[in-house]
């Protein structure tokens, strides 16, 4: 072998713990592109591919009972790709942990022979027989069974059905990220075991093309109502949907797009710690350089022999992060898949992907090679001269700065910890790479905590709207006193409201068609709404016919503003109503009004009565609300109430909180592994800087400097590091967590979230700092107290 | 596994002392075998010697002679392969890294030949830091005695200066006060003026003269016979073996080195200096 490859084997082995320092810069940060860029091909491939297998409706129209021959009327329509029935009922079901809930049953005669919205059976049967269930996916979990489970469900005049679950299923043309309600699958012959009737309710269609153009499906959806109206039939409601792309892409995006910002920033670290070594490996072989160059060495030829080096180091950190950056990727996919509703192809059917893996080398090779060609060149050009003598003429003559000046000044503190403070500021460039590492791990890890608080902030600010402590629905309408002296019989009730619930259809000025509204009417003086508001204000008692729409209305009429009257249908009575303010909801496409009880109650002729109630408890606690939830339920029920459902309002906040909490785990994932970069970075500096101050250390020996001095030296030098990027970390996360938390409100909710702060992530923080610098000093600690001063002299 | 090796209790450390007559060092058949690929190499092959209280012995020799091995064995930088090494109450040879650290602090003073000044430390604070490692003294007390050396050496005005901004023979000067701020009975100097000019060469060396005075041990090791010669004693080590020992006049045949370009100067001035330097060092100690 030529000598100058022996030298490169050389350097690699002898100094195995700064070999692996650089393998291990490269890998992380090669790994992080590795696992973000396999997730960002696989999840929304598998998503879109998933997405169109499953034929998504395009037009859902609920109207009166119908049979199969309007479907085929419909489906003879020009631009109907598909026409099907389905009939929905609701009804409640005991869960796993006894307390009841509601589910949504979609029925079909066929449910085997569906076109439109096909379920993807994830086990147990596809088609399910009479008086059997099929369990959508996310329900299993919510309700807590498993397959074959027999369920038990409560019908409206008490009777109690059973039915065994058969199947599991995932519908993946699922379009609502933030609000789930159990649902199954059944026969038209089991609705009517249920006693309902076994026709249909909704029709749903698909159009033949251009299912990502809204225009169009517009427009085949007036035909299809017109038919339904033709027959004689009202639309009670319509619903549009392009399904061209899944309604989940654009969480995504933001979701993968955070995660390769932060991937990028990894590389980012990766390659500063890359950059230090380097730098360091460069500087203790500065005599190697010159006596290299000595014995007849080009510069050329000397930077060919680093660069090797280098080549051999992201080699070593390819073979490693390649398939791990694989295997994490695809598990990355699975975990943001559960929340996005996505089936993943199985991990073998994700072979390497070439551009992710062409991805992969090129950062593995161009980083370190892009960070190593400064110090490599500045090495390989130093002058025998300078080599030689350490630095020659030019390092003797030391230019100090103010702060090191400072320094010099500094009395407070006396000898290990003097010489601990100043030997921090030594290498400032490599203290300033090491800093910015850790303070951005840090700010990152603080700043994820941040958005944690800030994203439960948005979820009850939204859930506010629609859900109290505990929210009691009937299925009628009962006198709100009747409802409110039962409910202050049992103990824990603080108050109730009764809110009026009725569809309205808003008639928008220059279009045929309506837009329909969901109008909640709570008292005028209701305690439960802390609405936010984007223009104008929140209905007053006194207000006539005045509504409050959320954002999505902006949608339909982008000139709405405070003061515009609008036509709206309610109860088959269009009147002119007054637009007072306009909320922020979640960006949802439906839209919300919320005026009025005393008004709303009357325009529906239901004054002093409603059937859903808002109930305020003392104690707001989940436990609290669930333990409650079911004493109303039983306590209404006993007294010949028809309860529908008396649902805790914490788990809506529940639910959603979960999904939002699945993102946070996987940023603080991130975090982690930008701290574990800073750390790996900590370590390398002290060991470089012991690695120059041996003879200093051994110096220290010589006039008595015994371990534990020498050990608190290095320790205290980790710390004052762990302490100034808290500080910066600190500083650097307001920005982060203001960035953060608004791109994944905006992508989820449509709207930015209000900064808040957590001392949780401080304090967190500030331990595990306090941890990792301590942990990454120890080693280098070690090896310092272990230096010898007969050593000291062989280096000399 | 003991991340940082046995922590010891604290031992009280005495101050190395030797009965009237009595030899403070005392080595007995060191022998240094260096493991190297090329094979072992004897550095020292039993050697045996003492050293007094208040002498001031030069250690001669060729480059690879074992002159710097010897005095590592009584530093404790190195470790004798066989043989025993003790300086007055202590078996130095047995000491761990860490207790040997503690012990030198009180009982050795080292002086090197490139200073070793920790660079991110002014002079005084240099001067203070065995004082503070050792727990000598109070703080107030470290500081006057830190500048009554510096004066000694005449680096008062210089006190607070970093040891980058002053000259090689006043860092040296100021790794001398260093070595004698626990003052301990022993100072091993390792060619000490090989870095300096005559003038600076024969500040060092009178100081050395008036320390013997004040009792101190000198052991010296140096290449150049003429301030050899300024000792009162001479060990000479040829291949590993103590082939001369006496009276630094009777030392004959001294070098296979040519004396330094400065060390006749410097020995002359060394006695012109000495007397200056006497006074101030009684105050000092």
């Amino acid at each position: 072998m030529r000598p100058r490859y022996r030298k490169v084997i050389a350097d690699l082995w002898d100094n195995k713990a700064r070999t692996a320092l650089v393998v291990a810069s490269i890998t992380i940060g090669v790994f992080a592109v590795g696992m973000i860029s396999t997730a960002y091909l696989v999840l929304p491939e598998a998503m879109n591919r998933g997405f169109v297998a499953a034929s998504p409706v395009n037009i859902k129209v609920a109207t009166m009972p119908f049979g199969d021959d309007l479907i085929k009327s419909v489906s003879r329509i020009p631009g109907v790709g598909a026409a099907e029935g389905r009939q929905t009922v609701e009804v409640r079901i005991t869960k796993a942990d006894g307390s009841l809930e509601n589910i949504e049953l979609i029925a079909t005669k066929d449910t085997g022979m569906h076109e439109i919205n096909i379920n993807n059976l994830i086990e147990g049967k596809q088609v399910p027989d009479d008086n059997e269930l099929l369990m959508w996916r996310d329900g299993m979990q919510t309700l807590g069974f498993s397959l074959g489970d027999i369920v038990t469900l409560e019908l409206e005049d008490g009777t109690i059905r059973k039915m065994p679950i058969v199947g599991v299923v995932d519908d993946l043309t699922h379009d609502n990220a933030t609000m789930r309600q159990p649902r199954g699958y059944i026969t038209l012959d089991t609705v009517e075991w249920l006693q309902f009737e076994p026709i249909y309710n909704n029709m749903w269609v698909t159009v033949d093309r251009d299912t990502d153009d809204g225009n169009y499906i517009a427009s085949v959806s007036a035909e299809v109502q017109s038919k339904i109206e033709n027959s004689g039939r009202p639309v009670f409601f319509v619903r549009e949907f392009t399904s061209a792309v899944h309604p989940m892409a654009s969480i995504a995006q933001a979701v993968l797009g955070i995660l390769s910002i932060l991937g990028l920033l990894i590389v980012f670290l990766s390659g500063s710690l890359i950059a230090n070594t380097l730098n360091s490996l460069i500087t203790q072989h500065t005599r190697q350089i010159g006596v290299m160059k000595l014995i007849g060495a080009r510069t050329q030829q000397i930077t060919a022999i680093y660069l090797i080096e280098i080549l051999a180091f992201s080699a070593m950190a390819l073979a490693i992060s390649i398939p791990l950056g694989a295997i994490a990727g695809y598990e990355l996919s699975k975990v943001l898949s559960t929340e996005i509703n996505v089936i993943l192809p199985d991990r073998g059917a994700v072979p390497l992907m070439p551009l992710v893996v062409a991805l992969q080398v090129f950062v593995g090779l161009a980083v370190p090679l892009g960070v190593g060609i400064f110090p490599i060149r500045r090495g390989a050009g130093i002058t025998v001269e300078d080599a030689v003598t350490g630095g020659g003429k030019a390092a003797n003559k030391e230019s100090k700065s103010w702060f090191d000046r400072t320094m010099e000044k500094i009395k407070a503190f006396q000898g290990p910890m003097v010489i601990a403070l100043r030997n921090t500021f030594r290498a400032k460039g490599r203290l300033a790479l090491t800093l910015f590492t850790l303070a951005l791990g840090g700010g990152i890890f603080i700043a994820v905590f941040n958005v944690r608080i800030a994203l439960h902030g948005k979820v009850d600010e939204i859930t506010g709207y629609f859900a109290a402590d505990v929210n009691l629905d009937f299925d009628r309408n009962y006198r709100t006193e009747e409802i409110e002296q039962f409910a202050k019989q049992i103990p824990g009730v603080d108050y109730i409201e009764g809110w009026s619930i009725t569809l309205g259809d808003i008639h928008v000025e220059g279009q045929q068609a309506t837009k329909e509204v969901i109008m909640f009417a709570p008292p005028a003086d209701s305690r439960l709404i802390e609405p936010v508001l984007i223009a104008g204000r929140w209905v007053r008692p006194g207000d006539q016919r005045a509504i409050a729409l959320n954002e999505a209305y902006l949608s339909v009429n982008p000139d709405a503003k405070p003061g515009d009257q609008i036509q709206i249908s309610v109860n088959g009575k269009e009147k002119t109503w007054t637009i007072v303010g306009i909320y922020q909801f979640t960006g949802l496409p439906e839209v919300f009004g919320y005026t009025t009880y005393e008004t709303l109650s009357s325009e529906i002729n239901s004054k002093f009565h409603a059937s859903s109630y808002r109930i305020a408890t003392q104690d707001h606690s989940l436990a609290f609300q669930q333990d409650l939830s079911a004493q109303i339920d039983a306590h209404f029920q006993k007294n010949g109430f028809l309860v529908k459902e008396a649902q805790a309002g914490g788990e809506f906040r529940e639910t959603m909180t979960e999904q939002m909490d699945t993102i946070i785990w996987l940023l603080l994932v991130m975090a982690l592994l930008t701290a574990v970069v800073g750390s790996i970075g900590l370590a390398g500096t002290l060991s470089m800087n012991i690695l120059e101050r041996t003879r200093e250390i051994g110096v220290l020996r010589a006039i008595g400097g015994y371990n534990s001095i020498v050990v608190r030296l290095v320790m205290i030098e980790g710390l004052i590091i762990g302490l100034i990027s808290f500080l910066l970390a600190a500083a650097v996360s307001f920005p982060i967590s203001t960035v953060l938390s608004n791109v994944i409100t905006i992508a989820i909710f449509k709207s930015p979230a209000d900064f808040t702060l957590s001392p949780n992530g401080f304090l967190i923080w500030s331990l595990l700092v306090a941890i990792l610098t301590t942990v990454a000093s120890l080693v280098p600690a070690r090896n310092a107290a272990q230096l010898t001063i007969r050593e000291v002299l062989s280096y000399e | 596994m003991k991340l940082f090796g046995s922590r010891q209790p604290k031992a009280k450390i005495s101050v190395a002392t030797a009965p009237a007559g009595e030899p403070l060092i005392k080595m007995r058949d060191i022998v240094k075998v260096f493991k190297t690929d090329a094979g072992d190499f004897t550095a020292l092959k039993g050697i045996s010697i003492d050293f007094y209280e208040s002498e001031f012995i030069s250690v001669i020799g060729k480059s690879g002679s074992g002159k710097s091995t010897l005095v590592n064995m009584i530093t404790g930088i190195d470790r004798p392969t066989s043989g025993t090494v003790a300086i007055g109450d202590a078996q130095i040879d047995q000491l761990s890294e860490s207790e040997m650290a503690r012990w030198r602090g009180l009982n050795l003073g080292i002086v090197f030949q490139f200073y070793q000044l920790l660079p991110m430390l002014s002079l005084i604070e240099n001067v203070i830091l065995p004082m503070q490692l050792a727990e000598q003294y109070t703080p107030a007390e470290r500081k006057d005695r830190a500048m009554q050396l510096l004066s000694l050496v005449g680096l008062e005005d210089y006190a607070h200066k970093m040891p980058a901004n002053v000259s090689g023979g006043q860092q040296q000067s100021a790794a001398i006060a260093r070595a004698i701020a626990n003052d301990p009975p022993i100072i091993v100097a390792d060619e000490p003026t090989g870095n300096l000019d005559s003038r600076s060469a024969a500040m060092v060396f009178s100081l050395f003269d008036e320390l013997v005075q004040q009792g101190k041990t000198i052991i010296m090791v140096t290449h150049d016979r003429h301030l050899a010669a300024k000792a009162r004693r001479t060990v000479r080590i040829h291949d590993g073996l103590v082939v001369d020992d006496g009276a630094s006049t009777d030392v004959v045949d001294l070098s296979d080195a040519k004396p330094s370009a400065g060390a006749a100067e410097a020995a002359t001035l060394a006695d012109a200096q000495q007397e200056e330097v006497t006074e101030a060092l009684k105050h000092a100690t």
